[in-house]
């Protein structure tokens, strides 16, 4: 069993505390899903599950973590994680080896047990998980379904009482996820499994019990047929909990002409997008959905001039998008990001916000209005501050500001959901569609189908890199949720 | 297709042990201490085919190549300069063989050994660990960081960053320098974070010893070591003797 005591935790640098007196108890066998917003303390909280605090990350701890028994705070590490296996949420962050096959041993050479046994235990969650053709290949070669694959079998290959996963599988598509639950569900004889998710719909289906946590305290503990997405959206500090629907009606004439467009990485000898064809209207929201390595990101960095087409050309209002200036260009079209860590480096908020405006040469003035007008949807209160120190949601929503502020016609928006909760998605749905119907046009690539279906007007279907469906989102989304389901 | 026992040279070459391919490596090298024509000619030659064979031509590494050509040009036209032999062409050429046996041998064996069968075989001839397993993560974060430095690059291009040409741009290099190195080493640190705590969370000790390969000693295996062996000999021969 797994009990915590009135925890709380203050990280050195932090003048609050991130888990409040916070109590629970996980019994053997469970399924607990942990779900919260982004900035509850879930993964604190897995952290003080597993022993990293007060172990490895060091600051202010009251209360108790017990594991079978046995206090985090009296036990060396390495004792309690012979029963917990932790599995993060990236599993390409958590690769230390270049061969599969030393991945999962690598653990298991840690423990001190006999090659023997790690032989056996090898052969045995090989067997288990169907790895056997991957053992000799590097784990960061591997595709996104693989990689979690391989994740789960070097921690099972430990054979932990309790299971430990944060965010398991956010970077999935919706059949692999479908299918990692589906991997779990099979472990689930004799194994605690704890999930930190800030995704409830996803784990509603799996998990014994839900535990929501918000403010940095526990506020529902309770099985997951007793809470509705409202009640999670009201858990989570958002009131309304309509879905958000579009309503504005696009025009009919093209601003974006995609034609014939392909694409093939120097390493790959396969083309990652083939002969893709399609328009985007003004006014128009377009979803884009498919499978993970479908080539949806390829597309909209070649889109926006990243990346030059193999074959084929992207033309805006008539213009290739090639023989556009970068300036120019983020004028008419912004992108964001998967990860808003890869543009954050000003040293305030202010100073990022400016960055892109500073760049198409508006003047202070000019800078200051923009800033304003996007600083109500980011809802800092200081422009001053540091914005590594904000969290990652923060930092994505900053990194849509950026983009807002340079007031484009069309944004390209690749998986805006990757790692925000549902508290966020509705505000940031709500803020899509008000922009919207003021005449902005959007492309929306993501592995949501709900957050697609909500706000598209039309869906584009890739799959393997060819335009598998498009048209009106009510004709394809079946068609889509069908493919899905397989 | 040339093929040896059945099996395409490509391939042999391929499954050698990756021990083997270091001692080659090595053989190679001790070309730098023999003035025997014979011996550079042999030995650049072995390197060449294995240059051929493992298909280091086909890939990225031949622009490397290309700059290792264009020095081996230079060399030889300063070796012909300097020398003040009669035969001075046959001196330049000696010269540009040596340097171009140690070169393309270097290509040959990083394209057709796998950082982790580098690693092994370093495991192997008792390497300590804590340098083994430094490279091993090195090995693991290059493909990180030049993917993370694309990604930042391409996001600020979409920020506008690359506003003007010629002189305007090179004013403006120093902040594309920082918009690319500062969240760089933001994600290196936050990937060198999660590295940290996966590898502490899976108990590692950096001075645990690792499994180590068996040696299968095939045809191919052993042919290459005798041939290592001999030129390994034959140059510390002439290298004493003459």
């Amino acid at each position: 069993m797994l009990a915590v005591n009135n925890l709380s935790f203050w990280y050195t640098t932090a003048r609050t505390s991130t888990i409040d007196r916070a109590d629970l108890k996980i019994q053997d066998n469970e399924i607990v899903a942990i779900v919260g917003p982004n900035g509850s303390g879930k993964t604190t909280l897995g952290y003080c599950l597993c022993g990293i605090i007060p172990h490895l990350i060091k600051g202010k701890m009251e209360g108790d973590v017990a594991v079978d028994g046995r206090n985090t705070k009296d036990h060396p590490l390495k004792d309690i994680i012979r029963d917990i296996g932790v599995i993060f949420q990236d599993p390409d962050a958590q690769f230390v080896t270049l061969r599969v096959r030393e991945e999962i041993a690598f653990g298991l050479e840690n423990i001190d047990l006999p090659q023997k046994e790690i032989d056996a235990r090898l052969d045995s969650v090989v067997d288990r998980f169907g790895l056997s053709d991957l053992l000799d290949r590097a784990p960061q070669d591997l595709s996104m379904g693989q990689k979690q694959k391989v994740a789960l079998a070097s921690v099972m290959a430990m054979r932990p009482k309790i299971l430990l996963l944060d965010e398991p599988a956010s970077t999935l598509d919706p059949r692999g996820q479908r299918k990692f639950l589906d991997a779990i569900r099979e472990m689930k004889d004799g194994l605690t499994i704890i999930m930190l998710t800030h995704n409830f719909d996803y784990v509603r289906s799996i998990a014994d019990r839900v535990i929501v946590i918000h403010d940095k305290t526990v506020k529902f503990d309770g099985a997951p047929d007793l809470l509705t997405r409202k009640d999670v959206l009201r858990l989570f500090g958002v009131n309304d909990g309509q879905r958000n629907k579009s309503n504005a009606a696009p025009r009919e004439d093209a601003l974006i002409r995609i034609e014939g467009l392909s694409y093939k990485y120097s390493r790959s000898h396969k083309l990652s997008l083939d002969d893709v064809s399609f328009a985007v209207n003004k006014g128009e929201v377009l979803g884009i959905v498919g499978p993970n390595g479908s080539g949806k990101s390829t597309l909209l960095f070649l889109m926006h001039g990243l990346l030059k087409p193999f074959r084929g050309r992207v033309l805006i209002d008539g213009r290739d998008v090639s023989k556009i200036d970068f300036p120019e260009l983020a004028v008419r079209q912004g992108i964001l990001f998967q990860n808003p860590n890869h543009q954050i480096f000003n040293p305030t908020i202010k100073e990022e916000l400016s960055f892109g405006l500073k760049n198409l040469g508006l003047g202070e003035e000019e800078i200051e209005t923009r800033i304003r007008q996007v600083s109500d949807f980011l809802n800092f209160e200081d422009l001053s501050r540091d914005p590594h120190s904000l969290s990652y949601g923060q930092r994505k929503l900053l990194s849509l500001a950026t983009v807002l502020a340079m007031n484009p016609e069309v944004i390209l928006l690749d998986e805006p959901e990757l790692g925000m909760d549902i508290g966020f998605m509705d505000k940031f749905e709500k803020r899509l569609l008000e922009l919207n119907r003021s005449g902005k046009s959007f492309v929306v690539a993501s592995h949501d189908l709900d957050l697609i279906e909500d706000v598209s007007h039309r869906v584009l279907f890739l799959e393997d890199g060819r335009v598998a469906k498009v048209g009106p989102t009510q004709q394809v989304m079946g068609e889509v949720r069908d493919y899905f389901d397989r | 297709m040339i093929t040896l026992i059945g099996k395409p040279l490509h391939d042999v070459v391929y499954e050698l042990d990756p021990r083997v391919k270091l001692i080659w490596l090595i053989s190679c090298s001790s070309v730098y201490f023999t003035d025997d024509k014979l011996l550079i000619s042999v030995i650049t030659l072995v390197a060449a085919a294995m240059f051929i064979f493992s298909g280091a031509h086909k890939t990225i590494y031949m622009k490397a190549f290309y700059y290792i050509f264009i020095f081996l040009i230079a060399l030889f036209l300063l070796a012909m300069t300097e020398s003040t032999e009669k035969m001075n062409v046959i001196y330049a050429l000696t010269i540009i063989s040596k340097w171009l046996a140690i070169s393309i041998s270097s290509i040959a064996f990083f394209v057709m050994t796998k950082p982790f069968e580098l690693m092994t075989a370093l495991r192997s001839f008792r390497v300590p660990e804590e340098f083994v397993f430094s490279l091993g993560i090195g090995f693991r974060f290059i493909p990180i960081i030049f993917e993370a430095a694309d990604k930042i690059l391409m996001a600020q291009k979409a920020r506008g960053l690359y506003s003007g040409k010629g002189f305007r741009k090179i004013l403006r290099l120093p902040m594309v320098i920082k918009a690319l190195i500062i969240p760089l080493i933001i994600e290196m640190l936050n990937r060198l974070w999660d590295m940290w705590l996966a590898l502490m969370i899976r108990g590692f000790d950096l001075g645990k010893s690792r499994k180590r390969m068996k040696f299968e000693l095939s045809a191919s295996n052993l042919t290459v070591l005798i041939y290592s062996f001999a030129i390994m000999a034959a140059c510390a021969a002439n290298c004493f003797l003459t």
